[in-house]
């Protein structure tokens, strides 16, 4: 599968679920823009592997919206340590996805050091996770009974189109959409 | 004294904490964490609150972030390309380790770098004390939102019993 059509799937389960997303710097965030620019996403331009903490701090902010977190295998494996917080917290209603292609895209596709990872395992290994399942697998579970794994076996070497959006407008766009609907 | 800050932090709608314990703050990590007005993340590495912290910002919910000078020190990455880039804010109290109430001879390296960091990133920092934490807490999350920038509280000692 190609990063895009994951994106797209993630976008539209998203979408059933009215859920919020965080997606990792680089190839992520601009995929995620790609499949749809929702006022739901959260595109992080700047901190590479922080989606996972940064979804985590949505998620206890969110507690009756699904959120989930797209995280490049290269960008999770420099934040491993938030697995270990998301284990020992456990918000029902948080999903980390992890896209595993092996390499960072961005950076003329050098294989990431977590290639000998099994990423399958996460949640034998931080048994907060309720489960560990695949992209076909998300479609059939109830996603506020998490927190959830997914691993999400991609191709590498595409570079997403760009550029973008602005750091401060993405931040208040999704601001204002959150602090709406809590008040809806 | 603690029953006192936390009043403040409710009254000022401040109801999530995430932190990495420093020995200095643990009568605060203690109440907060057994208080249900607050929800507290303890966090693997301090580079996890500033994320933690954002998130919760940029959802429009405010968020104490506690954790030693170190833990900043660990985590200058991650403040600078996210809660600059994207204007978030919240507040980080400090255990300020390694100044005249600390004698161990493993802090004063940082107390040097945080002070000399700090100062080169022009960063907005408060010196505060336990007695004046439920003022300066919220006045410090004030200007902290009006900035669009984090804004960091420290403490130079433990709270005396």
């Amino acid at each position: 599968m190609k990063q895009k059509e994951a994106f797209e799937q993630i976008t539209q389960f998203a979408e059933r679920h009215n859920a919020l997303i965080v997606a990792d710097i680089g190839s992520q965030s601009l995929w995620l823009k790609a499949a749809k620019d929702r006022d739901e996403n959260l595109y992080l331009s700047g901190p590479m592997g922080q989606a996972s903490s940064v979804a985590l701090g949505v998620a206890v902010a969110n507690k009756d919206r699904l959120v989930i977190a797209a995280c490049g295998d290269g960008a999770l494996s420099m934040n491993l340590t938030s697995l270990a917080t998301i284990s020992h917290v456990a918000p029902k209603n948080l999903m980390v996805i992890v896209l595993d292609n092996q390499v960072y895209e961005f950076t003329k596709s050098l294989p990431v050091p977590s290639t000998g990872t099994d990423w399958s395992k996460i949640s034998e290994t931080f048994t907060g996770f309720k489960d560990t399942i695949d992209l076909k697998g998300m479609e059939s579970l109830n996603p506020q009974e998490g927190p959830y794994f997914v691993h999400a076996e991609i191709e590498g070497g595409e570079l997403p189109p760009g550029p973008g959006l602005h750091p401060v407008d993405v931040h208040h766009r999704f601001k204002v959409h959150c602090s709406q609907s809590r008040t809806q | 004294m603690i029953a006192e800050i936390l009043n403040a932090l409710d009254e000022y709608d401040i109801n999530i904490v995430t932190g990495v314990p420093d020995g200095w703050l643990v009568p605060l990590i203690k109440a907060i964490s057994e208080d249900t007005r607050f929800q507290y993340i303890p966090a693997a590495r301090e580079e996890e609150c500033f994320g933690i912290a954002s998130g919760s910002a940029m959802s429009g919910q405010k968020c104490l972030v506690l954790m030693q000078n170190s833990g900043f020190l660990n985590s200058v990455g991650a403040y600078t390309t996210l809660c600059q880039k994207y204007q978030t804010p919240f507040v980080v109290l400090i255990a300020h380790r390694g100044g005249i109430n600390d004698s161990n001879g493993y802090d004063p390296n940082k107390y040097r770098s945080f002070e000399a960091i700090t100062s080169g990133m022009n960063l907005f920092v408060h010196a505060s004390s336990w007695a004046n934490l439920q003022t300066d807490i919220p006045k410090a999350y004030a200007r902290s939102i009006g900035a669009g920038e984090p804004a960091f509280v420290t403490l130079s000692e433990g709270m005396k019993p």
